[in-house]
């Protein structure tokens, strides 16, 4: 589970709140990182004996909260926005062509486990819209041109 | 021509602009809290209440009066948190604050921590917002680097630590007593109130939530004649400058820092450069997805909390969401409804089913299966959830809902007239 080096992350974490499970979420998302960008039951028991919480309670987050995934990711995970303002000026146009590109839908992943495209809800980069996100990286004013150009670097 | 007002956005808008601590320590920063460390807190709280800041988050409460709120003498700690779970549709200013101008916020906060007596603040950012994330973090490193955080800063005597928290996504954590339930490690889900957070917040403890850019307006208002200055740049009990997320159809979208006694139509036309490719202005939505919509012939209001109010709408975060003649009301509604069922925390019946059933509702229309008893249908959908649930994401659904329904009907009529 969490190697020694993120365990002292974890111990940090845990130091800043007056109780354990006030520091579930951020290590809940430490050992999603630490996974590849996805929870299993195995991590999310881990997590529950640091946080000193039932299984069912760190589950319930899990489901809860729209970054926590249950099901593994590409290696590069492309969220695009359609919400309101992204929606008014080309978003859902992209993702549609974002699709297409990959040949698959939102909420998949590549056969090749490359890519995966998920619709977000607002991303907060309201008057810079279209916005995507690729796994940490926020991208704005994006047009189809520019996410081919994208996602042809992250192939190579 | 109108032009911004720079306070909160004095550094940013420099481009020679250092954002670390000695950066901002140059442009005077820290200044502010040094006197803060001078005062009372009880004076604190008397000041913040004269200079008439209200919170930028959307409610417009009046800050001051917040915090006075909090309880004291019950033993246990008071907390102040910072609520950076910026995600209402359209709204994009806290993130400049935080990705541009760390200190200033964070100087902020300090001075509301010393106001409130709280020795340990939270910052409860938003997961997605991971530069802002990695910014804030070395910026609290460098002031505990500085003596500025941990014990005893400036030798005021007082204690403070600050925690920057990482939320994981979910839209509902921005309503300050879901946000409390999110950093305490649960599900975020609003709570019954009262008790308020004041004096049940964080762990049971007295707590203050308080807006990023709110914060960000203690350092001036603390500033020598901060007070009279920050009062003098809006009406009456709308004070001070604040930050305008302008998206959508305009030429120049972007966040700006505007005095609140300037009309929508001098921000659409003047700031944002009007309408692009030429086209005219069907509508705005003037304060976050979840305000009342407008139609092109009612801009020429004041954008301010009070004068929006007056015409049946609000200003919420200040996110003015502009859409030209060609756009297509109904698919803008029917992607509003699908945010909001989206997002509904699940705990509300009017609020889990009306936001699910407004949403089917509408695509109805789309697919050219609306009717007349279906538009009634939705308008009474949008009445069921105001003021019946727990907190307000019942009514941030409701009011685009019956806006669009009451000002656009014809739109709606179309679609099943066509088909």
């Amino acid at each position: 589970m969490f190697s020694k080096d993120i365990l002292t992350q974890v111990d940090n974490l845990l130091s800043r709140y007056p109780i354990k499970q006030n520091a579930l979420i951020p290590i809940l998302l430490l050992a999603q990182q630490e996974n590849e960008g996805w929870l299993t039951e195995e991590w999310m028991q881990h997590v529950a004996d640091i946080c000193e919480v039932p299984l069912t309670h760190v589950e319930g987050v899990a489901t809860f909260y729209t970054m926590f995934r249950l099901k593994r990711p590409g290696k590069f995970h492309l969220q695009v926005c359609t919400c309101v303002p992204c929606c008014l000026v080309g978003g859902t146009e992209l993702l549609e062509h974002t699709e297409k590109k990959l040949n698959i839908h939102a909420g998949h992943t590549t056969t090749d486990g490359e890519f995966s495209i998920e619709e977000m809800e607002c991303l907060g980069a309201c008057s810079f819209a279209p916005a995507i996100i690729v796994n940490e990286d926020y991208h704005e004013q994006v047009t189809p041109d520019k996410m081919d150009k994208l996602i042809d670097q992250l192939k190579q | 021509m109108l032009e911004e007002t720079l306070v909160l956005f004095k550094n940013i808008r420099n481009p020679k602009y250092d954002k670390s601590l000695t950066g901002y320590k140059k442009t005077g920063g820290f200044k502010s809290l040094k006197k803060v460390f001078g005062m009372k807190p009880e004076e604190v709280v008397q000041e913040v209440k004269e200079s008439g800041v209200r919170g930028r988050g959307g409610a417009g409460f009046p800050t001051g009066l917040k915090w006075s709120f909090m309880a004291k003498g019950t033993g246990k700690p008071s907390y102040l948190v910072a609520n950076a779970d910026e995600s209402e549709p359209g709204t994009c200013k806290d993130r400049e604050l935080m990705l541009k101008d760390p200190h200033l916020f964070l100087e902020g906060l300090m001075i509301g921590s010393y106001a409130v007596g709280c020795h340990h603040a939270y910052v409860y950012v938003r997961g997605e917002f991971f530069p802002a994330i990695k910014i804030l973090n070395a910026a609290v490193d460098e002031l505990y680097a500085d003596g500025l955080l941990g014990h005893d800063p400036l030798g005021s005597g007082f204690n403070l630590d600050i925690t920057i928290h990482t939320g994981a996504g979910a839209y509902i954590c921005g309503e300050e007593t879901a946000l409390l339930d999110s950093l305490e490690g649960k599900r975020g889900q609003p709570r019954v109130k009262p008790p308020f957070p004041a004096v049940s917040g964080f762990n049971g403890c007295p707590t203050s939530v308080n807006n990023v850019e709110t914060l960000a307006c203690l350092p001036f208002i603390f500033s020598d004649g901060g007070v009279e200055s920050f009062k003098s740049f809006g009406p009456q009990n709308n004070s001070g400058t604040h930050l305008v997320s302008l998206s959508g159809h305009v030429n120049s979208p972007g966040v700006y820092e505007l005095r609140m006694d300037v009309s929508m139509k001098d921000i659409i036309y003047e700031i944002g450069g009007g309408i692009r490719n030429g086209k005219k202005l069907k509508g705005v939505i003037p304060g976050g997805s979840s305000s009342p919509v407008m139609k092109a012939d009612e801009i020429d209001v004041l954008y301010n909390f009070d004068d929006l109010a007056k015409i049946g709408t609000m200003m919420g975060s200040a996110a003015m969401m502009v859409f030209d003649e060609d756009t297509d009301v109904v698919k803008l509604l029917h992607r509003i409804t699908r945010f909001y069922a989206h997002e509904s925390c699940g705990q509300c019946t009017p609020c889990r089913e009306g936001t699910h059933w407004s949403r089917l509702i509408v695509r109805d229309f789309l697919r050219g299966n609306g009717s007349e008893e279906k538009l009634e249908r939705l308008d009474r959908v949008g009445g069921n959830m105001l003021g019946t649930t727990l907190c307000a994401l019942g009514d941030a659904a409701a009011m685009p809902i019956q806006s669009f329904v009451n000002k656009f009907p014809e739109e709606f009529r179309n679609y099943y007239a066509t088909a």
